[in-house]
């Protein structure tokens, strides 16, 4: 590429550290909150594991997931999705700043570089794959072969220590760029007062005419940003404002993640003949769906949310898990495995903690909103904790191994 | 030695730390499943950036410049706003992942090209209007 191809007046470090530091408190935040969401998952617990044993973050497994406040996997979840969303017009903007580098002549001048260069790559890749991934996939769109929470969750490894590096490698270069050039004053100059940075890796040597201002660019970015948000944040909050997700995927009031008929849950199997099978210390109890009804009721207002960013608030009545461990003959058990009638797939099981088991507002749910569950919501009955994430509030429970 | 490799003790400390650490996280996923596929989507992912949407919305944006003069932003930032959105909300808008959402939910994705058509026309609207007001 010929020297003075690119002829921005807008590129330089300053710019580039701005956008950067932008981007790195964004990314900050998808990625606690993307190793959050790992952990919520405990999994540690029978059942529990989608990543493969033993090659996890030994950080993120035994980690005790709170059930207060209910909303907490909301809120963690939802920042987790829609300021991933924010972050794409922010990272679109600092990859354009910095593509002159791509294209230097020569390509490579010393070890120092050509390393750097490889980690860029690293980073540049897992960036676009973690957020095209992550999108496409809350659209229920899978045009991939590999599984997406495997592939997520190590391209995200792949991504956070990248960037580690990439802010280790760079902080000079930003601190010189907000000494020399202040980190707020660039932005107070207006198109007319827009002038090429002094000096500096990516400043043009044939700078154009600027046709944008850089407090433009970054007005232009978040507006970008709003936009996306806009598209999104309503399914994530819910109420009158779900409305306003002109773009998600979860527009219903009460979605149905997975209905009966895609579980492969019948009406014959939750019909008469139905059962739930309660097992603690090798000694089973079968309680019919009458028999359940007829045990003390709780009800609580509660979240539930989903790994791809929506949730929805609903008021559910049922019998309180405490309850049912005492009934089985395992008071205060240290766990439950809880599987359901669904007869395949990965999280047609799941674990519980203690904690979770002994929270009040736990429930083995009979009833939603006053009425029965419906049979795409988990009749005869489901499990719903508090902050729990969504899948693991398992439906048409079938079996509960207490220990 | 430090002249040698081109950048201080720290660039090369930061990169023997935090790269092997990269290089597990690449070794698992590729060991787990559809490793080409994997690798195929790193690629794609930086290929599809830096050398085809880059250019072509920079290719675009010339256009724009060459048609508007001195008005090239009243153009720029509603467009790059619809296609944006049309870039990102791809899976619903184009339909992509309809048929998957449908196995799962039961339900269908009504009316998100009209939605992007009205935010598209919405945009442009305020930006000619902005455009009008300040002309005067």
């Amino acid at each position: 590429m010929l020297p003075g191809f690119f002829r921005s007046p807008l590129r330089g470090p300053w710019l580039t550290s701005a956008l950067g530091t932008v981007l790195l408190v964004l990314i900050a935040i998808v990625a606690t909150t993307g190793f959050l969401s790992h952990a919520a998952y405990m999994p540690d617990l029978p059942g529990n594991q989608i990543v493969p044993a033993g090659r996890d973050l030994p950080l993120l497994t035994s980690f005790g997931w709170p059930t207060s406040p209910s909303w907490l996997y909301a809120l963690t979840q939802g920042l987790h999705t829609n300021v991933g969303l924010v972050a794409i017009p922010f990272l679109l903007a600092k990859l354009w700043s910095v593509i002159p580098r791509l294209f230097a002549f020569p390509p490579v001048t010393s070890p120092a570089q050509a390393i750097e260069r490889l980690s860029i790559a690293l980073l540049v890749s897992s960036a676009v794959f973690e957020l095209a991934t992550g999108v496409i996939n809350a659209q229920y769109w899978y045009p991939f072969e590999f599984n997406f929470v495997v592939a997520h969750y190590y391209g995200a490894i792949v991504f956070v220590a990248s960037l580690v590096l990439h802010v280790i490698v760079k902080l000079p270069v930003v601190a010189r760029a907000y000494r020399e050039r202040g980190v707020l004053t660039p932005l107070r100059d207006g198109l007319a007062g827009t002038r090429p940075e002094p000096d500096g890796e990516l400043v043009s040597p044939d700078p154009a005419e600027p046709t944008i201002s850089r407090r433009g660019l970054f007005a232009f970015a978040g507006a970008g940003a709003a936009v996306l948000l806009l598209g999104n944040a309503g399914q994530s909050i819910g109420g009158p404002l779900r409305k306003l997700a002109l773009f998600a995927p979860r527009r219903e009031d009460f979605p149905v993640n997975k209905t009966a008929a895609a579980a492969g849950v019948t009406a014959a199997m939750t019909g008469p003949g139905y059962a739930l099978t309660l097992v603690a210390g090798g000694r089973e109890l079968a309680l019919t769906r009458d028999e359940l009804l007829a045990l003390p009721q709780r009800t609580a207002r509660l979240p539930i949310a989903c790994v791809e960013g929506w949730s929805t608030t609903q008021e559910w009545t049922g019998v309180p898990l405490s309850a049912l461990a005492e009934r089985a003959g395992a008071p205060g058990a240290k766990q439950v495995l809880v599987e359901s009638l669904q007869p395949a797939g990965v999280l047609r099981q799941a674990s519980l903690t203690r904690d979770q088991i002994a929270a009040a507002d736990s429930l083995l749910a009979l009833k939603v909103n006053g009425a029965d569950l419906s049979l795409d919501h988990g009749y005869p009955a489901r499990i719903i904790v508090p902050a729990l994430p969504g899948v693991h509030n398992t439906k048409w429970v079938a079996r509960m191994t207490f220990a | 030695m430090m002249r040698r490799y081109g950048a201080s003790p720290v660039h090369l400390l930061a990169h023997l730390a935090l790269l092997p650490i990269v290089a597990w996280a690449l070794l698992t996923v590729l060991d787990f499943r559809a490793a080409s596929n994997v690798v195929l989507w790193l690629v794609a992912a930086v290929v599809l950036h830096d050398l085809v949407l880059l250019p072509a919305y920079s290719a675009l944006d010339r256009l724009a410049q060459a048609a508007t003069r001195s008005a090239v932003n009243y153009v720029r930032v509603p467009a790059g706003l619809s296609l944006l959105t049309l870039l990102v909300f791809w899976g619903t808008i184009a339909g992509k992942g309809e048929g998957a959402y449908r196995r799962v939910s039961g339900l269908g994705y009504e009316g998100y090209v009209g939605r992007w058509l009205l935010l598209t026309g919405a945009l442009f609207a305020v930006s000619g209007a902005l455009y009008l007001i300040r002309r005067r």
